[in-house]
């Protein structure tokens, strides 16, 4: 195939839109479910309101929670912007907002960051700039010229891309020597549930274990070509169903699984996207659908702008993953560059970390309470990755100084074990953390990993 | 192409579930073990252990009756006794903060500390003690009983004295009683009783994910070691933690004095309960049971279970070197209780992480949303 015409399947070749239509309820139906979800675990009140303070992302210090009120309007916002995308009611008004309140609510505390989570915000920037209102939608009801019935085919591949990114990454990531070689941490957590039903009495076995970890890098890393195939789809799929069902029914990972299962849809054939709509509209009127075609343009001015804004996140999605090579600690014992990668489920990390304070004029030295500032949640994430043990010695530091102690000096006993080696210093408890700063520079103070 | 496929994915399911299918019947080591651990813990321990408590909570409140009858030096001096032996069987149910316990408040109703005097003397005063007065807990519990028995530089008679010249003291003493007794009849009968008990709920809870009774035991005994045993016992009469000036009067047995007694009896509670021992057999006091040690040694073989057995007996050696009175000890000598405080440290280090990471257990509740 040649360059002009793989171009033009990826990117120009007309689409039906039934996909994308599919796609939007969907997304539409997990989030609110999924916000209604948080607010009923009571997790608001847990991740948002009790915690003194929050750890915030490197760049992103302005983001700052903006009080209880603050974060019910967000959530608010939020389940309005699902609810908008959902029916396609003022869908670039909904789109936005729910994009801008829900990223806003993550990047509050990274002690909540969940890839998913990550997930649902670049997802959600995506379809700001994709028509998926222009059929059996609000809006296309108000307005009736606003219906088409095909899209060019990169707005349904920018969806593809999206999935193919997470499964490959995640993929890639499981391609280190604990996960293959020493199916760890799968040998720690089959072993918690000896008591699942019938495969049960299997997970105690270490055989087990490496196949399960051998078969889910192979999923990741597969999976998505396994999708494009005519041929294998439907078989992918009930690949993909087993896996994340699997995975839900073992490990607390909460509405990933559905996310995925629902997001992956993306890639059934076009006429299985048809049938279904056929069948929503049978449900709600007897409309036919309208056998002429309509296609979705946007206008020159608009489609180079939009074309420069993903040019650039796919570039970036592409190589952001990629950071951890620029650090020469090991990744999963420093964490550098761990996040926004697609590392799910990767690792057992636990640890303990105790904070000393020393006021230098009298040399006295006395420890700190964790649970004086931190929720529990926040005390665990902290205890394993170094630049959130930074920020809290920060705070200890403020907090001291309103004290009368001008200069404290603050060190860190952080004790941590990964992957079920037995538990060593993670940072180096001479430093002095109040004189060191945070930046993507590698951390010099961080200990050789195990 | 496919249809290749799926037979051959189909022939190499039914292999690997024959060669396993002679197996399937017995249980695994592993799972007999998640099995046995909750129920040896709660039937041998942890029911054993309130069932003590309760039984010495009785006697307390027998005496108190005693003396309240006959106010005399004899008298007080039987309280007091009873009163100490409650508080050390305390600290054999000060680590089960979960399920019955944590739902009656126990360990606040029981053993809240410092305590304050001024507000009990005033409770006396404009008699403030009926059953359902709203009282603050630093002014209830054992430790408010033992400030009432014991006073604050001051003779036996003129302890005896002040219940004789004021009425409501002991009218004070015996609701307090009152109170702790009523609580912990209705734990242990949570625990016990033979419709719905707790006892099958815990023991039927198995596995070790969030929800299991393994989980939720290892949550409670870390944060009760903690807060409950480093932090409240010693860290803080030492003067750790933020304002970090030493707090004397925050031992655990200012009236009394005998703090120390109850630090080490509550690390042998813990190191009891790891060993797995049996409070009901006492013929066969030294046998390991099923518990966290007898656990790690099937799963784990980085020397875990050897660690922690030290850790146990050299936290325990370490607390063996505080002396009375311990809070003159706090100012005068501290570097015995820092000491103390290192060794429980490092324990508490192996058991929060090593421990649970070995055991796929997460600290914390909150299951949380994704990984």
């Amino acid at each position: 195939m040649n360059l002009k015409a793989l171009r033009y399947r990826l990117i120009s070749e007309e689409k039906s839109i039934a996909p994308l239509i599919v796609f939007r309820v969907l997304f539409g139906l997990l989030m609110l479910f999924s916000l209604v979800r948080f607010f009923a675990k009571g997790w608001i009140a847990d991740l948002y309101l009790s915690p003194r303070l929050h750890f915030s992302y490197y760049g992103f210090e302005w983001v700052q929670n903006p009080g209880e009120f603050g974060i019910y309007l967000l959530f608010g916002l939020a389940f309005v912007g699902a609810i908008g995308i959902l029916l396609g009611a003022m869908y670039r008004f909904s789109s936005v907002i729910f994009f801008l309140s829900f990223t806003y609510l993550e990047l509050i505390d990274k002690t909540n960051y969940l890839n998913h989570y990550y997930f649902v915000s670049l997802v959600a920037f995506l379809i700001i700039f994709l028509p998926l209102n222009r059929g059996l939608s609000i809006d296309q009801w108000r307005n009736p010229s606003l219906k088409v019935t095909h899209v060019p085919a990169w707005m349904i591949n920018v969806i593809k891309f999206q999935l193919a990114i997470v499964y490959c990454y995640a993929g890639i990531a499981k391609l280190n020597y604990d996960w293959l070689i020493e199916a760890m941490p799968l040998k720690i957590w089959l072993k918690a549930h000896v008591d699942f039903p019938v495969l049960g009495a299997f997970f105690a076995k270490d055989w087990v274990a490496y196949f399960f970890s051998w078969f889910g890098a192979v999923y990741d890393l597969f999976i998505v070509f396994f999708l494009m195939s005519r041929k294998f789809r439907p078989y992918a799929y009930f690949f993909v169903i087993s896996f994340h069902v699997l995975t839900w029914l073992l490990f607390p990972i909460g509405v990933f699984p559905w996310v995925m299962i629902a997001f992956s849809t993306i890639f059934l054939s076009i006429r299985t996207h048809e049938r279904v709509i056929e069948k929503l509209i049978g449900l709600s009127s007897k409309v036919p659908i309208s056998k002429s075609v309509q296609s979705f343009k946007y206008n020159t001015a608009k489609s180079k702008l939009v074309a420069g804004t993903l040019i650039v996140f796919v570039v970036f999605q592409l190589l952001f993953p990629w950071r951890f090579l620029m650090y020469p600690n090991d990744l999963f014992w420093s964490e550098e560059g761990y996040r926004f990668s697609w590392r799910v489920m990767l690792i057992e990390k636990a640890g303990y970390a105790t904070f000393y304070v020393t006021d230098p004029r009298t040399g006295q030295k006395s420890q700190v309470f964790n649970n004086e500032y931190l929720t529990a949640q926040q005390e665990k994430m902290m205890a394993t990755q170094p630049d959130m043990i930074w920020q809290f010695a920060q705070f200890i530091k403020e907090d001291y100084q309103k004290k009368g102690i001008e200069n404290p000096v603050i060190n860190a006993e952080v004790y941590a074990t990964l992957n079920g080696k037995r538990s060593r210093l993670l940072i180096d408890p001479s430093i002095d953390l109040t004189k060191v700063t945070d930046s993507f520079e590698p951390k010099q103070w961080i200990t050789e990993g195990p | 192409m496919i249809r290749k496929l799926s037979i051959t994915i189909f022939i190499i399911s039914i292999i690997l579930i024959l060669s396993c299918n002679e197996e399937e019947t017995v249980p695994s080591v592993l799972e007999q073990e998640q099995l046995a651990v909750p129920s040896n813990v709660s039937s041998q321990i942890i029911v054993p252990s309130y069932k003590i408590l309760n039984t010495k909570i009785g006697r307390l409140a027998a005496d108190v009756e005693t003396f309240k009858l006959d106010l005399n030096v004899d008298n007080l001096i039987a309280l007091r006794v009873s009163l100490k032996e409650a508080r050390l069987a305390w600290q054999w149910c000060n680590l089960y903060d979960f399920g019955p316990a944590a739902d009656a408040e126990l360990s606040s109703i029981l053993n809240t500390f410092p305590i304050d005097e001024e507000g009990i003397e005033e409770n006396i005063e404009v008699e403030n003690f009926a059953a359902d007065a709203i009282i603050p807990q630093d002014e209830k519990s054992l430790v408010a009983i033992a400030y009432l028995l014991h006073g604050t530089e001051i003779t036996d008679d003129q302890i005896v004295q002040q219940f004789v010249d004021n009425s409501n003291r002991p009218i004070y003493l015996e609701q307090v009683v009152g109170q702790v007794s009523r609580r912990v009849t209705k734990v242990v009968q949570n625990w016990t009783a033979n419709s719905e008990s707790y006892l099958f709920t815990f023991q039927d809870n198995i596995g070790t994910n969030d929800n299991s009774s393994l989980s939720l035991l290892t949550n409670a005994i870390t944060r009760t070691f903690e807060r409950k045993v480093r932090d409240s016992k010693i860290a803080i009469p030492l003067g750790q933690g933020t304002g970090s000036d030493p707090s004397p009067n925050s031992v655990e047995a200012l009236y009394g004095g005998y703090s120390v007694e109850l630090i080490r009896e509550s690390i042998k509670a813990y190191q009891n309960l790891f060993k797995g021992q049996s409070l009901m057999d006492s013929t066969a006091p030294d046998v390991d049971g099923e518990s966290f040690i007898y656990y790690l040694n099937a799963i784990d073989n980085t020397n875990l279970a050897e660690d922690l057995e030290d850790g146990f007996t050299k936290s325990i050696t370490a607390v063996s070197q505080l002396s009375e009175p311990y809070h003159e000890e706090v100012i005068n000598n501290p570097n015995p209780s820092a000491n103390a405080l290192n060794q429980i440290q490092q324990l508490i280090t192996i058991i929060k992480s090593d421990m649970t990471a070995a055991m796929g257990i997460n600290i914390t509740f909150q299951n949380g949303d994704g990984g």
